[in-house]
């Protein structure tokens, strides 16, 4: 058995250049150290890919899909995705379980032929790019939102539930969660239909 | 003695002569500041004193101005007294001559002429009846020129003058003198006797010097004492000042530990808060990014049943096609319309199991063998049996290809199975934060009232600071000097019990020693000598117990006087007591007078209070004064009634009247310009004032005050 | 007059009433009884006040003198 999950963490994630000093140099520290020095840098982010998380989860719970224009210049930080949210200080938590998270995620929300996959007729280097894709666009989408809302809210970003509140006012809170479990339900029921 | 007349003449602004008459009692003298009233004291302190003066500066401008040559005229003081049943005068001149447009000044005369009652005038050395009218030391206590001069005992040396002059404690220095003297000598002849005998001579010798030794060790150690004594009375004085700020300086103490705890409190709930507050660290750590993730989970959810469903449904065609493809018996195997379940569930095992109790626990109905149910299941075993067998022995070419080359989708499923149960977590993270955030605001409120409880304690303790006319930093000083002073006073008075003790020792070896001595002597020292050494103790004893009790008497009637007095003029008000205290320094006292209240405590008092302290001390002295020289003096001063109110002032001039026999005070305070009229005046409240005799001092108008020459001071009897 | 005072203050003190057994009837008023006392120590006494009140007093050591005799004279 192939494992996708496998196959797509161990890829490093691009993002446009242009957010480097608007954003990732704002406001992540870039190089370890302890938590307390990101606060009296008046950092939010220990570092870059915590920063990427965010933009993310931001452009994906607002659905802000939004390609990377073609001429954009690509920069990454030379952190794959299978290292993001190890334990490496004292002060915090492992959030490495958050990986299998974005990989459901981005497996949602990108259309490939898993049967042309599985019967060897696509590479999967080509799917895990498309995957990326999903998770580039979506990152770049949350990064233009986190641009705008800076922008209008200059003086509220040192609140220390800036970023929270953002993911909180996220517009799929209005979703009907229902609306989903229902289809599955359909989806269940036909199953043991065919079983019978 | 009692004054009877004053003159002034060609002195200063006085032109011409100008004759006080006094009578008994209270006289006041009214007049303006500048008017003459500062004169006149001056005129009597140069009656009083001598030396060198400028007699240009004293001699009258207008008298000046009005010379023509060959005129002379007098400059003179002269008071005249009535003493002792008699009259008498003294007086003090020179002559100013005019000559060739010049000055010149003679000498100046101090003349005494003492008058009887029968008249016989005879002249008398002035020196000495000057002293004789108005002694300089009791001078010191009845004239007086400001309010500032009031405070007698402000003087180290004044007790002792008062001493000296009232009391018969000095003159028993004589006594004590002579007969110490007296006794040492009959001490020396004793022992000088007792060493006639050899037999002792030893033991006697021993004695001496060990009684020396005692004697050395026992001024040591009252030296000691004493100055313990006097290092003790300086802290009191220290502390003293130090404990009226020192109520304050424990309160600021008390805030100053109430505030540092309270900030300590305010730090740790902001630092709870913060760490509370990590918001964006917990989207991380606490999974928060979860919080809407649930959606997006059944997206994928769906997904991977969807490729699974069609991963199967696939796989079921392609089984159909070459089930198709291997002919006929293939065809026969009972190919299931429906989508098969995929191969491996139910187990083999499970399937035998079923095949052996004929009974499909599937659908959980019997199987019984050769029914149709049964068959299938039967065949269906076989099949997967079949399906196990590695295909090894199929040709090459009939060998099918495998559909799928590699499987995905399984894993996909593996993780979506596993994350279902994880929902329960997610659906919680609304909840985590929820709580959180109250926590937080919970945290926040307890800030806030701690905070308010902390600005209400700042403004408290600046208010003790401002209130003391000490900045907050010096109260700590002074606080922390006034607890050195009480430890320096503990540790000092530690000494001094321990030096107490030692001494008393010493004494007691002393007296043991000397007792031995004494038995000695009266063994074999002439009986004469002894008695008069004896004697010579006794009286020693008697003189110096005679001279304490001379001093502490006459304190302590100082003190009663005062009060008497001192409550007198301060009826109606404050409550209080003189007290004075006898405080030993080294082998002298020091007196300190005090106001203090009915419990004893010691207070400041303000200044009419203070003034008025000081007014009953003056008067109690003049009482003495009486009764000791038997003879009263007049008191002359600036009356410092600007600090009293009506009340007071009425009870000051009440005291004054009924305390000496005659005063003569100075008062500026009624006289007023009056606006419509442009004429000076008396208040009518001058009136109510009980007094004997009133005077009114003032320029003759018109004058300028450039031209000396138009000065010249009137004197109205009222 | 200073005399009788002054002597009334010393003939006042505690200790030599205590000591001598000294009357209210038999303290004289004046110093000139007090010269007349029969008591030693009223009289020596008398004499230290009679002679140091004077304007021409004698030096310590000549008080000394005068008071060794008039004790001996007085011997007990």
């Amino acid at each position: 058995m192939e494992n996708l999950f496998k196959k797509w963490k161990v890829t490093i994630p691009k993002y446009d250049k242009r957010f480097r000093s608007t954003i990732f140099d704002v406001f992540s520290k870039k190089f370890g150290g302890s938590e307390k020095t990101k606060v009296s840098l008046g950092k939010h982010f220990s570092n870059n890919y915590e920063l990427y998380m965010y933009a993310f989860f931001l452009g994906l719970y607002n659905d802000e899909y939004i390609e990377i224009p073609e001429e954009a210049e690509l920069v990454d930080f030379s952190h794959a995705i299978q290292f993001w949210g190890n334990k490496s200080k004292s002060e915090r938590k492992d959030f490495s379980n958050l990986q299998e998270y974005m990989f459901m995620a981005v497996v949602a929300k990108t259309d490939f032929d898993m049967v042309s996959l599985e019967k060897g007729k696509i590479t999967v280097v080509s799917v895990v790019k498309k995957l990326r894709t999903t998770m580039e666009s979506y990152t770049n989408g949350g990064l233009n939102i986190l641009e705008r809302q800076i922008e209008e809210n200059k003086g509220l970003v040192l609140q220390p539930t800036f970023f929270l509140d953002m993911i909180l006012d996220s517009k799929i809170k209005d979703l009907e969660i229902e609306e989903l479990e229902e289809e599955i339900e359909e989806d269940f029921q036909e199953m043991e239909d065919l079983n019978d | 003695m009692i004054i009877e007349e004053i003159e002034i003449k060609n002195y200063q602004c006085y032109f011409g002569s100008k004759v006080f008459k006094f009578s008994k009692g209270l006289n006041i003298i009214l007049g303006k500041n500048g008017d003459g009233k500062t004169k006149f004291y001056e005129a009597i302190d140069w009656l009083f004193s001598d030396g060198i003066e400028d007699k240009e500066s004293l001699f009258s401008s207008k008298a000046a101005f009005n010379m023509s040559n060959g005129d002379s005229e007098k400059v003179m003081v002269r008071m005249t007294v009535a003493q002792d049943g008699e009259k008498r005068t003294i007086r003090k001149h020179f002559l100013v001559t005019k000559e060739n447009d010049e000055l010149d000044f003679g000498n100046t005369k101090l003349e005494g002429i003492e008058e009887t009652s029968s008249g016989e005038r005879s002249l008398v050395d002035g020196s000495r009846l000057r002293d004789l009218i108005f002694d300089s030391r009791i001078r010191q206590y009845s004239m007086f020129k400001g309010e500032s001069e009031l405070n007698v005992f402000d003087n180290k040396d004044a007790l002792n003058n008062l001493i000296d002059l009232f009391s018969e404690t000095k003159h028993l220095d004589i006594y004590v003198d002579c007969v110490s003297e007296m006794y040492n000598k009959a001490d020396r002849a004793v022992t000088a006797d007792a060493k006639k005998n050899k037999s002792n001579e030893k033991k006697y010798s021993i004695l001496e010097a060990e009684i020396n030794k005692l004697k050395i060790d026992e001024s040591q150690l009252k030296l000691q004492i004493s100055n313990i004594q006097k290092e003790l009375t300086k802290l009191e004085e220290n502390i003293d000042q130090a404990s009226s700020l020192v109520d304050n300086a424990e309160k600021l103490e008390t805030y100053n530990k109430r505030i540092s705890k309270r900030e300590d409190k305010i730090r740790d709930l902001r630092a709870r808060i913060a760490a509370l507050e990590s918001y964006t660290t917990n989207l991380y750590d606490e999974n928060w990014f979860l919080v809407f993730f649930e959606p997006i989970y059944n997206e994928f959810k769906k997904k991977a049943i969807s490729f699974s469903k069609d991963r199967r449904r696939l796989m079921a065609e392609y089984n159909q096609e070459i089930g198709r493809k291997k002919g006929e018996e293939e065809a026969k195997k009972k190919i299931m319309e429906s989508i098969p379940l995929p191969i491996g569930t139910p187990s083999q095992a499970h399937m035998e199991e079923m095949l052996d109790e004929e009974l499909c626990k599937v659908c959980n109905r019997p199987a019984e063998k050769d029914s149709e149910a049964y068959q299938y299941m039967y065949q269906r075993l076989q099949e997967f049996i079949e399906s196990q067998k590695v295909t090894k022995t199929e040709d090459d070419d009939d060998k099918p290809k495998k559909l799928f080359q590699y499987n995905y989708t399984t894993k996909l499923t593996a993780i979506s199975d596993i994350h279902e149960q994880y929902l329960h977590g997610i659906r919680q993270i609304d909840i985590d934060i929820k709580d959180t955030f109250d926590f937080v605001e919970n945290r926040k409120k307890d800030l806030e009232e701690q905070e308010k409880e902390l600005s209400n304690e700042y403004e408290e303790r600046s208010k003790i600071v401002s209130s003391s006319s000490v900045e907050a930093s010096s109260l700590t000083n002074i606080l922390k000097n006034y607890n050195g002073f009480q430890k320096n006073k503990a540790e000092n008075k530690d000494d001094l019990v321990r030096y107490e003790f030692d001494l008393k020792i010493i004494r007691q070896n002393l007296n043991t020693k000397q007792g031995e001595k004494d038995a000695l002597d009266n063994i074999q020292v002439d009986k004469f000598l002894l008695n008069t050494k004896e004697i010579l103790g006794d009286i020693l004893k008697v003189t110096e117990q005679t001279r304490s009790k001379e001093f502490n008497d006459f304190i302590d009637k100082l003190e009663a006087i005062s009060n008497e007095i001192f409550k007198k003029t301060n009826k109606g008000s404050f409550t209080g007591l003189i007290k004075f205290y006898k405080i030993p320094y080294g082998d002298e006292i020091k007196l300190d007078i005090r106001l203090v209240e009915s419990s004893g405590k010691k207070f400041e008092g303000n200044s009419a209070q203070v003034t008025l302290l000081h007014i009953s001390v003056l008067l109690a002295i003049s009482e003495l004064v009486k009764e000791a020289d038997d003879q009263s003096y007049p008191m002359i001063m600036d009356a410092p009634v600007s600090n009293f109110d009506e009340m007071h002032s009425k009870l000051f001039f009440e005291a004054m009247k009924s305390s000496v026999d005659q005063s003569i005070l100075l008062l500026k305070d009624y006289v007023i310009r009056n606006e419509s009229t442009d004429q000076l005046e008396i208040k009518k409240e001058f009136d109510e004032i009980k007094k004997d005799k009133a005077f009114w001092i003032r320029l003759d108008e018109p004058y300028e005050n450039e031209l000396l020459h138009t000065i010249d001071t009137q004197i109205i009897e009222l | 007059m200073k005399k009788d005072k002054i002597l009334q203050k010393l003939l006042n003190n505690e200790f030599l009433i205590e000591k001598y057994q000294i009357k209210e009837n038999e303290k004289p008023k004046t110093y000139y009884e007090a010269l007349k006392s029969d008591v030693v120590i009223i009289k020596t006494l008398a004499i230290l006040v009679d002679e140091l009140e004077k304007s021409d007093r004698p030096s310590n050591s000549a008080m000394y003198e005068k008071i060794k005799q008039f004790l001996n004279v007085n011997a007990l």
